[in-house]
């Protein structure tokens, strides 16, 4: 970029106000330098933006770091086209023992729900019977109860 | 678990029963963590048929050189793969036609899948490989920002005088990142 240096001094650096109002000057009158200008912006806001996502899916998770070269060096699948019929038979091989060996499922959903429905029965079964034990205890008369 | 030449000697001859080792010692602790990162048993799945994929197909093309564990090489990928996919969640808008036309309309591509790979991927691939272009300590303060650090415990673990030291830095190492970004065709 021709104008690097120059954008990069006005942004980043403290100028006067003349070298700023020369440079919006410039900014008016060439094309070319409006243009590196605007992907100068355009760059560094995608890096704070990119900065942020990561940051955020780095607090999200747990027992993770991030590494800049192990993720730069993650193997991928370039030089593979989807169609490749060795891709596609590494691909099965794989999803069939993932299949084969598939962990059983919890009792999931279905459980929880039974579980809260037994807890709520007897919670309710617990009130009432504390609740008239209570009324009990508050209709007796401690004295006739001594006699 | 066998040792990690004799894993991808295996690997490379296609041998069934050394995915199945693999899928035995590994996946339950990769599913236990995905699972409890955001992720569902399928997404393990997922993550696991992918990592093991592209181990498998970097194979065929050059050597893998293991300076680890097998184990600690392959979960190491996996949570990589894993942070990928939360960024992607995080980056890209849930899928509506109301987001659709806006990309559509905005052209910025954000479900643009003709070659395979999003504007939005290249970018995040671009951001890595500028971030993997810079000098160690560097990329040591950035590691440990976007790890959550402040920049009070950068400068005490790194030996920086003071807190301004480590935003002095941060600030450069921009000005090298858009450097080297502004250069990416």
């Amino acid at each position: 970029m021709k104008n690097f240096n120059y954008i990069e001094h006005i942004i980043n650096n403290v100028v006067t106000d003349k070298a700023k109002l020369q440079f919006i000057g410039h900014l008016i009158n060439d094309p070319e330098l409006r243009k590196q200008y605007r992907q100068y912006i355009h760059i560094a806001e995608e890096i704070e933006q990119q900065e942020n996502i990561i940051e955020s899916v780095n607090q999200d998770l747990t027992g993770y770091a991030f590494i800049i070269k192990d993720i730069a060096n993650l193997p991928d699948r370039l030089g593979y086209q989807s169609d490749d019929s060795g891709i596609d038979e590494v691909s099965l091989i794989i999803r069939t023992v993932i299949e084969e060996h598939k962990p059983s499922k919890p009792p999931g959903k279905n459980g929880w729900i039974r579980a809260a429905a037994v807890f709520s029965i007897g919670f309710q079964i617990f009130i009432s019977v504390s609740s008239s034990a209570t009324i009990a205890l508050h209709c007796c008369n401690p004295i006739e109860m001594v006699i | 678990m066998l040792p990690g030449n004799e894993v991808l000697m295996r690997l490379k001859s296609r041998d069934k029963t050394v995915i199945e080792t693999i899928y035995r010692c590994l996946f339950p602790s990769i599913n236990h963590w995905i699972t409890m990162n955001s992720g569902s048993l399928e997404d393990a799945e997922d993550i696991f048929h992918d990592t093991l994929l592209c181990v498998m197909t970097k194979l065929d093309a050059q050597s893998i050189n293991l300076t680890c564990d097998f184990s600690t090489y392959f979960n190491s990928i996996c949570r990589h793969k894993w942070h990928q996919i939360l960024w992607k969640r995080k980056r890209f808008l849930p899928l509506t036609v109301e987001n659709l036309q806006m990309s559509i309309d905005e052209g910025d591509g954000f479900y643009d899948m003709d070659d395979g790979e999003s504007i939005e991927d290249q970018k995040y691939h671009a951001f890595i490989e500028a971030l993997n272009e810079l000098d160690p300590q560097s990329q040591a303060v950035i590691e440990a920002s976007l790890n959550g650090k402040s920049n009070k415990e950068i400068a005490l673990e790194m030996g920086f005088v003071n807190t301004q030291a480590v935003a002095d830095k941060k600030k450069n190492y921009k000005k090298k990142l858009i450097r080297i970004i502004s250069k990416c065709p």
